[in-house]
């Protein structure tokens, strides 16, 4: 327990230098947020305008926007005027959440199953099949599989819409591709666990006990199996839940991926911060979260001293 | 037991994110289509994209709308046609009674006043600003009144709070008509005058007035409150010389500046659009008074959602054929008819939806999959296939739509680099060389094919009624190494490396280097290619630090001016630094001449002085906007100024 509110603790010196370093290269790129590319504004305007959003003096910028964040308060949006960043994210973040959520359960309901199968039965048709398609979803990007997904299901056999967000039938697609390269390395994992596992001297005294085969595989060496994959998925379920740009981009998924980039790309001083902040935040519960699980899993983990 | 626990509680948890993260489903509108691109703000004052000024025109309507075939203006509030005087620089407009804000409010003079005075005040002012500020009279000497005191008081409020100064926007006060409110603070020393001749930018001069005014012993917070309310106090009355007046609630007057024949042409566009008295709620004050601290007119940037009710504000009220139910950041926009338009008889679709898409493949395949009626703005990659197959008949949805637009390159005139270094293209001779090299048609048939015209002119051909298009110059080699060899470059010997700054965005970097191969070939001098993201590019092209730069323009209004003005000297979008004074008075006397025809007459001749003897636009061709919609779509008629008022469309199923 105490561990767990030192490492939430933690959390804060982190972010804050999160935070700091990230406001550094913010006010270092160069170009101008209220710049159209093909009309210009009197200067007069150009530099009211920077008044209103206060970027005309960084470093009360610096403490003013540090101030606002901790009470959750992410300020204006540059490049989408209408809206604050914490509309932005609020709306974006939900639907980024499901998806991730919903790709690394995919991930890990198919995934495990096909290493554990593979473990134990080496070197057949299925191992090395499996292998091969493991291979194949690691390596091919996103907006490959994405893109033959789409075609195949969407357009093709007219089965799911070609994209968007709002019904329960936009899920299976993005989620789908956006679990692949999951999916491959969990079943990797897996197998490399099940492999170790299924060699010790614990499994083999199981068997000769007479413990059902089925019971050993996916009751006792399971367990000590998965433990790889755990430590995977703190940093699985962050990166996904925190939205692909190029699948949000493919499948029309309103998430939070977009505005990673868009926010650079408009220099939206607001909305790279508060992106960026939440991120990293997501990141490291998401660390701690698995921290916690592996001590519960591992007997012989004991979170902090002993 | 466990276990099956586990799995219900793992199914009801997956449940709850789902239908979290997933909206309900909407029922289908009576027209849909998809904006690829998104809308930036809905704000008629802020907004400069296309997509914006369609949404805004839908849902808001100003004094006079566009016909949709021939984008003349028609009725809109007021009746048409206004009262025009006789040297036709007054203008009264008569609104009528049965227009209704979407409250039941009447639309009144005083609406359009409060619209169009966000348009110029510091605060609200945008790109646009200056089609109300160069039309009506009074109101650039209003706008730079107040932004000479915003400036002032924005250098206060930084003393103020300690904040830095940057010392060019010092020494911009210092030197203005207020900069003695300033120097009269400063403790001895400059005896309240700066020293003639001025000292420039980066003399140590003007860091010391800079300590010296935030080492005076000034209560700065005192002097910028008194300030403030000075300006305040006189703020109503320098507004009211501004030429824009209620006589009465329902009748407008408006006085030119000069006379303006596309001045009804204007007051369609978005910038001219009215403004309810609600946002009034919404205005940001400091201290009681309406504006900020520094004297800028700011509102709630949340006053065009339809929900929003801070402190007892209704939400978005809007006097068009629409009104707004809701609005989904970057996915949808949700319209039904006003029930209180007072031309809801002539609205087609009761119900409109826009779906935001940002990816153009993801755009086009929702489009057929006939998730939607409409697609606007197709720029895929494969978009002159789709155009080959509308030609071909195979398809019956493709319209490419020639725009009222230009794409081209402009040249950096000015006699020196920004980094000092002598400008080869200071020479006309060199900029006519450059441009005879290009051929136009090649380009279009090969690289952008869209099936452009091509385009020697800067304004697009037979598109102003009554304006004829020189010639300009044509493709012709030849000539052009000739010229090349006058200037002093035989053969391209000797001619510094020319740099093309483009941003490498939406497609533009295959014909720099179209563009870069021809130079070379043609005049066997040496081009190099520096292309920037948008942001940088943008700042680039308007600091002059460029030799050729791509560009491009969207005629804003049916005149010669919205294209010629952009090389008239003293415009601030006039990137190419260009400074004649025969092209300047012809313009200046083209705004003098009061007879219409006369007027097009010497705008035709400053056109071809441009573009056959200056050169500093090299035109390449003219926009072609590929729009996708059915045959069962009615209601929408193609025009280059790609107006299409939503109100008159419709689908016919």
């Amino acid at each position: 327990m105490k561990y767990i509110l030192w490492r939430l603790f933690l959390m804060i010196p982190i972010l804050w230098v999160i935070y700091t370093i990230t406001f550094l290269m913010v006010v270092t790129v160069p170009g101008n947020p209220f710049q159209n590319p093909d009309r210009q504004m009197p200067e007069a305007i150009v530099r009211a305008l920077e008044a209103r959003y206060k970027i005309d003096d960084n470093w009360a910028y610096y403490w003013q926007y540090l101030q606002g964040a901790v009470q959750l308060d992410f300020g204006p949006s540059f490049q989408y005027r209408d809206w604050t960043c914490n509309q932005i994210i609020a709306d974006a973040l939900p639907v980024s959440f499901t998806l991730g959520l919903t790709s690394i359960l995919l991930a890990v309901l198919v995934g495990v199953p096909v290493g554990v199968i593979s473990s134990v039965r080496r070197n057949s048709w299925f191992d090395v099949g499996s292998l091969a398609l493991i291979l194949i979803g690691i390596s091919l990007p996103t907006f490959v599989t994405g893109t033959a997904l789409l075609l195949l299901f969407a357009i093709k056999l007219q089965w799911l819409p070609v994209g968007g967000w709002g019904q329960f039938a936009h899920l299976p697609l993005p989620a789908l591709t956006l679990s692949l390269p999951f999916m491959a390395y969990i079943a990797r994992l897996t197998r490399m666990g099940m492999l170790d596992v299924l060699n010790s001297d614990y499994i083999r005294t199981a068997l000769a006990k007479g413990v059902a085969r089925r019971d050993v595989v996916w009751k006792h060496a399971l367990k000590n199996a998965f433990l790889p994959v755990l430590s995977f998925l703190g940093p699985a379920l962050a990166q996904a839940m925190t939205g692909s740009f190029v699948i949000e981009k493919l499948f029309n998924v309103p998430g939070l991926g977009q505005h990673f980039v868009n926010s650079v790309l408009n220099l939206d001083r607001g909305l790279i911060m508060s992106t960026v902040l939440v991120y990293s935040a997501l990141l490291v519960l998401m660390n701690l979260f698995v921290d916690v699980t592996y001590a519960f899993v591992d007997p012989r983990v004991r979170l902090g001293n002993d | 037991m466990k276990r099956v626990l586990l799995a219900v509680l793992f199914l009801v948890v997956m449940a709850v994110a789902v239908s979290l993260g997933t909206k309900a489903n909407r029922d289908r509108a009576a027209f849909s289509f998809i904006e690829p691109g998104g809308f930036h703000t809905l704000d008629p004052a802020q907004m400069s994209y296309v997509q914006d000024g369609r949404l805004a025109k839908a849902v808001w309507e100003g004094l006079t709308d566009y016909h949709p075939k021939t984008t003349k203006p028609i009725e809109g509030v007021a009746y048409f046609p206004p009262e025009i005087s006789e040297d036709r620089t007054r203008y009264v407009f008569t609104l009528r009674s049965e227009a209704k804000w979407s409250n039941g409010d009447p639309v009144t003079a005083d609406d359009f006043i409060r619209g169009w005075r966000r348009a110029i005040e510091p605060g609200t002012a945008d790109v646009y600003a200056e089609l109300i500020s160069r039309h009506i009279a009074g109101a650039q000497t209003y706008l730079d009144w107040r932004t000479a005191h915003v400036a002032l008081l924005g250098l206060i409020r930084q003393l103020q709070t300690g904040s830095p100064i940057k010392l060019e926007a010092l020494r911009q006060v210092v030197t203005g008509e207020l900069g003695h409110v300033l120097l009269d603070r400063l403790d001895g020393g400059l005896n309240g005058s700066i020293p003639n001749p001025i000292p420039p930018n980066g003399d140590d001069f003007w860091p010391t007035v800079l300590d010296g005014l935030r080492q005076a012993n000034v209560d700065w917070k005192k002097i910028g409150d008194e300030g403030l309310d000075n300006h305040m106090a006189q703020m109503e009355d320098r507004f009211a010389t501004v030429g824009m007046k209620a006589l009465g609630t329902h009748r407008l007057e408006v006085q030119l500046v000069r006379p303006t024949p596309y001045f009804l042409d204007l007051t369609s566009f978005q910038t001219y659009l009215p403004a309810h008295k609600s946002i009034e709620i919404l205005r940001d004050r400091y201290a009681g008074r309406p504006v900020t601290d520094s004297g800028l007119c700011t509102y709630d940037p949340q006053w065009t959602k339809p929900d929003y009710h801070r402190d007892g504000y209704p939400g978005l009220i809007t006097n068009g054929a629409y009104c707004i139910k809701k609005w989904d950041f970057k996915r949808r926009i949700r319209m039904e008819a006003n029930p209180y338009y007072w031309d809801r008889e002539s609205v087609r679709s009761k119900t409109m939806e826009i779906i935001v898409v940002e990816y153009q493949n993801a755009a086009f395949m929702q489009y057929e999959q006939d998730a939607v009626d409409m697609m606007t703005h197709l720029t895929m990659d494969y978009t002159p296939e789709l155009m080959r197959a509308m030609r071909e008949g195979t398809r019956d949805d493709i319209h490419a739509i020639p725009a009222f637009a230009t794409y081209f390159y402009q040249f950096n005139c000015r006699p020196r680099l920004h980094d000092g270094r002598t400008n080869p293209l200071a020479d006309a001779r060199v900029r006519r060389a450059l441009s005879r090299a290009v051929n136009r048609q090649d380009l279009v048939d090969h690289v952008q094919r869209l099936n452009n015209p091509i385009a020697t002119t800067l304004i697009p051909p037979d598109q102003i009624p009554g304006y004829r298009s020189p010639a300009g110059l044509g493709y012709d080699p030849q000539v052009a190494q000739r010229e090349l060899a006058e200037a002093g470059y035989p053969g391209g010997e000797g001619l510094p490396v020319i740099e093309i700054l483009y941003n490498t965005e939406l497609g533009h970097e295959p014909k720099v280097q179209a563009i870069k191969r021809m130079w070379e070939q043609e005049l066997g001098i040496n081009v190099v290619l520096v292309g920037k993201e948008s942001k940088t590019f943008a700042e680039d092209m308007a600091k002059g630090r460029f030799m050729v730069g791509r560009s491009g323009w969207f005629g804003d209004y049916i005149d010669p001016s919205t294209f010629l003005d952009l090389c008239q000297s003293k415009n601030p979008q006039n990137y190419t630094g260009l400074a004649d004074t025969k092209y300047d008075s012809l313009l200046a006397r083209a705004d003098e001449e009061i007879d219409s025809a006369k007027r097009l007459a010497i705008l035709s001749e400053a056109e071809r002085y441009l573009m056959e003897e200056v050169l500093a636009i090299l035109p390449l061709y003219v926009y072609v906007q590929v729009y996708a919609w059915g045959p069962e779509v009615k209601g929408i008629y193609p025009n280059p100024r790609i107006e299409f008022p939503l109100k008159y469309i419709y689908v016919e199923r």
